[in-house]
């Protein structure tokens, strides 16, 4: 186990931290990184249509909707599809658990870069 | 194969550089929309005074007059608040992927020093306890301090000056500093619509330019390559 320095009132390593992240994520993030990116995206702009997504991640529509099910069914965001004047829109919003994945994602890089 | 703690490091580094990257386009459209929000707002707020201010208007026209001011000043904020909110959080990540207390972190603080200052400051003069003219003197404080903020806040998140910013900035502070001599010279504290017509103009070229830049970005950065992980 990776074991780096530990503040008293923190005291999870940094493989634990990953781990909770992985299973937030419902993917391991050392192997994929499509849901990190979408998780790290969202949290910087809070809401994103599908389209921006598609864009951001450059993944083919049917696999970013599976990836966004996914993300859904862990609670970490919302699906909603909103009215414009362009016409119907697909926005995807984080949640509080999603907030806290990527805060959690924030703590590792903290904790990884301050060695 | 373990993963030693370079390799995390330098993969989770990896990512978080990737979305900053890719992100920098959404965050220059977002100035784009907030720039156009702020020159309709401001081209709103003082063409309404100036038509107040030279025809005498009914009760009924003055209410709405008042009420169209708060809508629009409602929406300009509510835009602000999302589009510095995306600029704040960038720089965090990017701050958090640097290590650095550097000039982000600091400037991160100070801005939410300033926002604090300026909250309190509109709270003030809202409550309309000076007289008139200290009244006006401190809203022309408040709006210099507004520009610098402004500043700030893009110099933060775009990492160097942008051409646009200086367009904003500029012709924001050359309305504001006209508006503030007029006042000292004639003693009308009435938004001069001429004067504020610069800023809207100036503010509407910085949209168009950050919307122009914005597509660069995106044909360059997303168009080619999208990302470097897929």
């Amino acid at each position: 186990m990776i074991r780096v320095d530990e503040n008293p009132e923190d005291p999870q390593t940094v493989n634990e931290l990953i781990e909770i992240l992985s299973i937030q994520l419902n993917e391991p993030v050392m192997k994929s990184t499509a849901r990190l990116m979408i998780i790290i995206s969202l949290a910087l702009n809070k809401k994103l249509t599908f389209t921006d997504l598609l864009e951001i991640t450059s993944l083919g529509k049917g696999s970013l909707s599976n990836h966004l099910d996914k993300l859904k069914e862990g609670g970490l965001i919302n699906i909603k599809t909103v009215f414009s004047g362009m016409g119907p829109r697909v926005l995807i919003e984080i949640t509080r658990e999603g907030m806290l994945a990527y805060e959690n994602y924030s703590k590792i890089l903290k904790k990884l870069l301050s060695h | 194969m373990k993963e030693t703690p370079m390799d995390l490091s330098d993969h989770l580094k990896k990512v978080g550089k990737e979305v900053v990257r890719l992100d920098f386009y959404l965050l220059k459209r977002a100035f784009g929309v907030y720039y156009a929000t702020w020159a309709a707002a401001i081209f709103t707020l003082t063409i309404l005074s100036y038509i107040s201010g030279i025809t005498e208007q009914s009760d009924t026209y003055l209410t709405l007059y008042g009420l169209l001011d708060i809508g629009v000043i409602i929406v300009a904020v509510d835009y602000t608040r999302i589009v510095f909110r995306k600029a704040h959080m960038l720089s965090r990540l990017e701050s958090d992927l640097q290590m650095s207390k550097s000039f982000k972190t600091i400037g991160n603080n100070v801005n939410i020093g300033i926002l604090i200052v300026l909250i309190v400051m509109f709270a003030i003069i809202g409550t309309n306890i000076f007289p008139g003219d200290l009244n006006s003197l401190l809203t022309f404080i408040i709006l210099w301090i507004v520009d610098l903020y402004v500043y700030m806040v893009t110099r933060i998140s775009f990492g160097k000056v942008q051409p646009e910013v200086i367009l904003a900035v500029g012709t924001f502070g050359f309305s504001n500093t006209a508006s503030c001599l007029e006042f000292l010279l004639t003693g009308n504290s009435v938004y001069s619509f001429p004067l504020w017509l610069v800023t809207v103009i100036g503010w509407s070229i910085s949209s168009l330019y950050s919307f122009y830049k914005a597509g660069e970005i995106h044909s360059t950065e997303i168009g080619e390559s999208g990302s470097r992980f897929s």
